[in-house]
């Protein structure tokens, strides 16, 4: 049987803070308003209805406000009510709900926000759960099924900011590993891939976006077998190289600032493809030796050679920035 | 649902490619004893992995350098054997059993050359599954037989398949032949050497039932065999050894062979002789047997042709009386030759010691039962035959002698007691030199030059060598226990020493044949789990 490592409560939780932290994204209040500004009367002396905007319905809490048309990205920006004298531009970035939330807001009258500035975003960084296919005989030992899964770290960069086309540059890490028994023995095998590549990035929505991938890797795969008969323990370790072609979309499942091009903003991912690994051989022979055994010769047995060529999908979060 | 079917899909292609099953080779349990025959091959050790259907060669290249290669074999390992000069490792297979699917496999005989590498594999397809493998000593025919082992739904345990080593697959070959049974099924084989018959020199198989004799025709074994019936009465008499005599080298009408009988004082003696005239145009065959029963005085524990002064004589030990009775064959006049003790084995050891001085045969008999040995000078038979038998005596009775190659072949190894006491028997000096092992079950492993020998005892990590000109032993400690030893011919011209540790997922530990030394050694791990393309 597979091991698979145990990230996925570890993405499990990472998703859910990312999501809550986007949904309980409310409009901060104003920065400390200058002295000639009336501090904001508590919840018990609501504002005069006259001094509400047109629209704003109250209910026994107070006026509650519909979502402010900003918070609606993709769509063109609606006009404003005109701000009240009171109001100040607002200190610090907006934070911007989820499409379809309907947050209250505190019956206080408030000052009006200026809308956020558009934001051009240069990085992201993210993880993520990655499956892939090992065909290759020599990934028998390791393992009774054919599945390698592997958690992924990965960002971009990117040096110009266009729409809808962007180029990126682009780093993952991927760390992975599979255990069984090789005829009676257990064994295990560790994968570390370290790629820089290119992103091309096709944002038809700011809420979407497709995007291919191609990652250039350096791959070390680590491989273990416990004889106990033997009473011995056998290692190999070797490096090899990979490439990664794949193509995917991106859904924007949060954002921070302004619609279109937020500060921040949070994606889901899925991406495929195939991976081209060049052929390793393992060469195992004792490792953990006690110093008696330094003095010992040890010869290598060399297992089937292994090819983590095949192909991949991942499931990401990422957050761009 | 659309999301579910989005968040699928870019999982679908991995795992479904994924979910494949890997060779249920390395799902084979291993434990403390895994299914492995293995063969000292002239140049390597071949371990057959029964359950990866593989045969591996391990090969000594230098002093700490071992080759590993590997051969595949066809499905359903049955048995293997190396053939004499131990360059080629003949391998029955049964195949896929039942055959259910048209790429499943039937059953096969695949000879591996070793002298090429990869060893090349040369397959004769079997028509059916059997598991009795027989080899000719001289590695011309390989036998295939239905084993006790063999269990088909319909099965006839008379049908042999002899297979040409010398020539390709073809129609021809292998040889389909079944005996004419009178109820027996076979028990042994013996393949003659040359023979001067009448119709020509050949080569006979003699086979023995649990109640006859067949003789197959080598030089053409599409003939029908030649059955011999040793009774003709309801209880049948059971051969239990066999010995060939080519007679006179230029007499085609001297070749015979002694058929020895289970708790039988009689031998029965064939004499092959022309077919007589009236069978002639019956019998596809120049020659005949004709059984002559002769009475040895007792039930003889083994038998021999020998060469006296006074001709050629079957020779039979006869513990119960304590002799060797030398029987005339042609007229089956029997002399005893007391021998004081009762020896239960014997071999002629002439081109060992050399014959005497009036061109006879020298006999080493020993014994399970007296703790002597006993050389008898066959020349001396005729007249004062007391005085040719000189005995040795031991500490123990011989439980098994173990040859010795040349140059070295006038020494034999006497395994006594439960292999924890050995005596080396020179058989020119005449003298007996004992070695002792402290861990019973010892083995003795002559080298194949014929300088040393390697003693181990299964479960021991102990080594140890011997060197055949001073006897000296050399012991040496390994890292794991010891299953076999193998003495090995190196690529680069020198001798290496190689111990197999049959446990787990086995090791080898490398050392120089000549000056064995464990610091020096070199150890290979994991032997079952590698692969050796």
């Amino acid at each position: 049987m597979i091991a698979a490592k145990p990230f996925a409560p570890v993405l499990l939780a990472l998703g859910l803070t990312t999501l809550a932290w986007s949904a309980s994204a409310q409009p901060r209040p104003p920065a400390a308003p200058p002295p000639a500004v009336p501090a904001l009367p508590p919840a018990a002396a609501p504002a005069p209805p006259a001094a509400q905007p047109p629209g704003d319905i109250e209910d026994e809490r107070g006026p509650v406000r519909p979502a402010r048309p900003d918070a609606v990205d993709d769509e063109a920006p609606r006009p404003k009510a005109a701000p009240r004298p009171e109001d100040r531009p607002p200190v610090g970035p907006s934070y911007v709900m989820p499409a379809g939330d309907s947050p209250t807001e505190e019956p206080a009258p408030k000052p009006a926000k200026a809308p956020a500035k558009p934001y051009d975003q240069h990085w992201s960084a993210g993880m993520g759960f990655l499956g892939s296919s090992v065909d290759s005989p020599g990934f028998d030992p390791y393992s009774k099924t054919n599945t390698l899964p592997m958690i992924s770290l990965f960002g971009t960069v990117t040096p110009w900011a266009t729409r809808p086309v962007s180029v990126h540059l682009a780093f993952e890490y991927n760390y992975g590993g599979a255990s069984a028994t090789a005829r009676g023995d257990a064994s295990s095998l560790d994968a570390h891939r370290l790629s820089l590549g290119v992103e091309g990035r096709y944002q038809p929505i700011s809420r979407m976006r497709l995007f291919v991938r191609a990652m250039p890797s350096v791959i070390r795969v680590d491989g273990s077998i416990q004889d106990p008969y033997l009473n011995s323990h056998l290692a190999a370790g070797s490096w090899t190289w990979g490439a990664d072609l794949t193509a995917g979309a991106a859904a924007r499942i949060g954002a921070v600032g302004h619609a279109d091009l937020p500060r921040v903003s949070f994606w889901l991912g899925l991406d495929m493809g195939y991976r081209f690994a060049g052929v390793t051989s393992m060469r195992f022979r004792p490792a953990d030796l006690t110093e008696d055994d330094q003095t010992r010769h040890f010869g290598e047995v060399t297992l089937p050679n292994l090819d983590l060529s095949g192909f991949v999908g991942k499931l990401s979060l990422s957050v761009g920035f | 649902m659309t999301m579910r079917r989005i968040l699928f899909f870019p999982f679908l292609l991995p795992l479904v490619s994924g979910c494949g099953q890997r060779d249920e080779a390395w799902d084979a349990p291993l434990g403390g004893g895994p299914e492995v025959s293995v063969h000292a091959m002239s140049g390597a050790a071949a371990l057959v992995d029964v359950y990866a259907d593989r045969v591996i060669f391990a090969s000594p290249e230098t002093e700490d350098s071992l080759a590993l290669t590997q051969a595949p074999i066809d499905h359903g390992y049955a048995a293997s054997v190396p053939t004499t000069g131990g360059d080629k490792l003949v391998v029955l297979t049964r195949g896929d059993v039942p055959r259910r699917r048209a790429d499943d496999q039937g059953p096969s005989l695949t000879v591996l050359d070793t002298k090429v590498s990869p060893p090349s594999a040369t397959r004769y397809d079997l028509a059916d599954p059997l598991s009795g493998l027989a080899m000719d000593p001289r590695s011309e025919f390989a036998l295939v037989y239905p084993s006790t082992a063999d269990s088909s739904f319909v099965q006839n345990p008379n049908e042999l398949v002899l297979i040409k080593l010398t020539e390709p697959p073809s129609s021809t070959n292998p040889v389909p032949t079944t005996l004419r049974s009178f109820g027996g099924r076979p028990e042994g084989f013996t393949f003659t050497p040359d023979l001067s018959l009448p119709g020509g020199k050949s080569r006979l198989l003699v086979v023995r039932t649990d109640r006859d004799v067949a003789l197959i025709d080598l030089a053409a074994p599409e003939k029908p065999e030649i059955t011999v019936k040793l009774s003709a009465g309801v209880d049948s008499p059971h051969p239990v050894g066999v010995a060939v005599s080519d007679g006179e080298a230029d007499d085609p009408n001297d070749a015979r062979v002694a058929v020895r009988l289970e708790n039988d004082s009689s031998v029965i003696l064939l004499d092959l002789l022309p077919t007589p005239a009236d069978k002639a145009g019956t019998s596809p065959h120049a020659f005949l047997p004709a059984p002559n029963i002769i009475d040895v005085g007792g039930v003889p524990a083994d038998i021999a042709f020998g060469k006296t002064d006074g001709g050629l004589r079957m020779l039979a030990t006869v513990p119960s009386k304590s002799a060797l009775v030398l029987v005339e064959p042609a007229t089956g006049v029997a002399t005893s030759v007391a021998l004081g003790a009762p020896f239960d084995h014997l071999s002629i050891v002439t081109e060992i010691v050399g014959e005497t001085a009036k061109g006879s045969d020298v006999a080493l008999l020993w014994s399970t039962q007296s703790p002597s040995v006993a050389f008898v000078a066959l020349g001396s038979t005729v007249g004062k035959p007391y005085k040719a038998v000189e005995r040795l005596s031991l500490d123990r009775p011989i439980e098994a002698v173990i040859d010795v190659p040349a140059p070295n072949e006038n020494l034999k190894i006497l395994v006594t007691n439960g292999g924890t006491s050995f005596v080396v028997l020179n058989l020119l000096a005449r003298t007996a030199s004992p070695l002792n092992a402290n861990v019973s079950g010892t083995q003795v492993l002559p080298s194949a030059d014929g300088q040393r020998l390697w003693m181990f005892a299964p479960g021991s990590d102990a080594l140890a060598l011997v060197n055949v000109e001073n006897l000296h032993p050399q012991n040496l400690l390994l890292n794991y226990p010891v299953t076999r030893t193998f003495d090995l011919a190196r690529r680069d011209g020198g001798r290496a020493a190689l111990a197999l540790h049959g446990v787990g997922s086995m090791a080898f530990t490398l050392l120089d044949g000549k000056a064995p030394s464990v610091d020096k050694s070199t150890e290979y791990l994991g032997i079952l789990l590698g692969d050796y393309q």
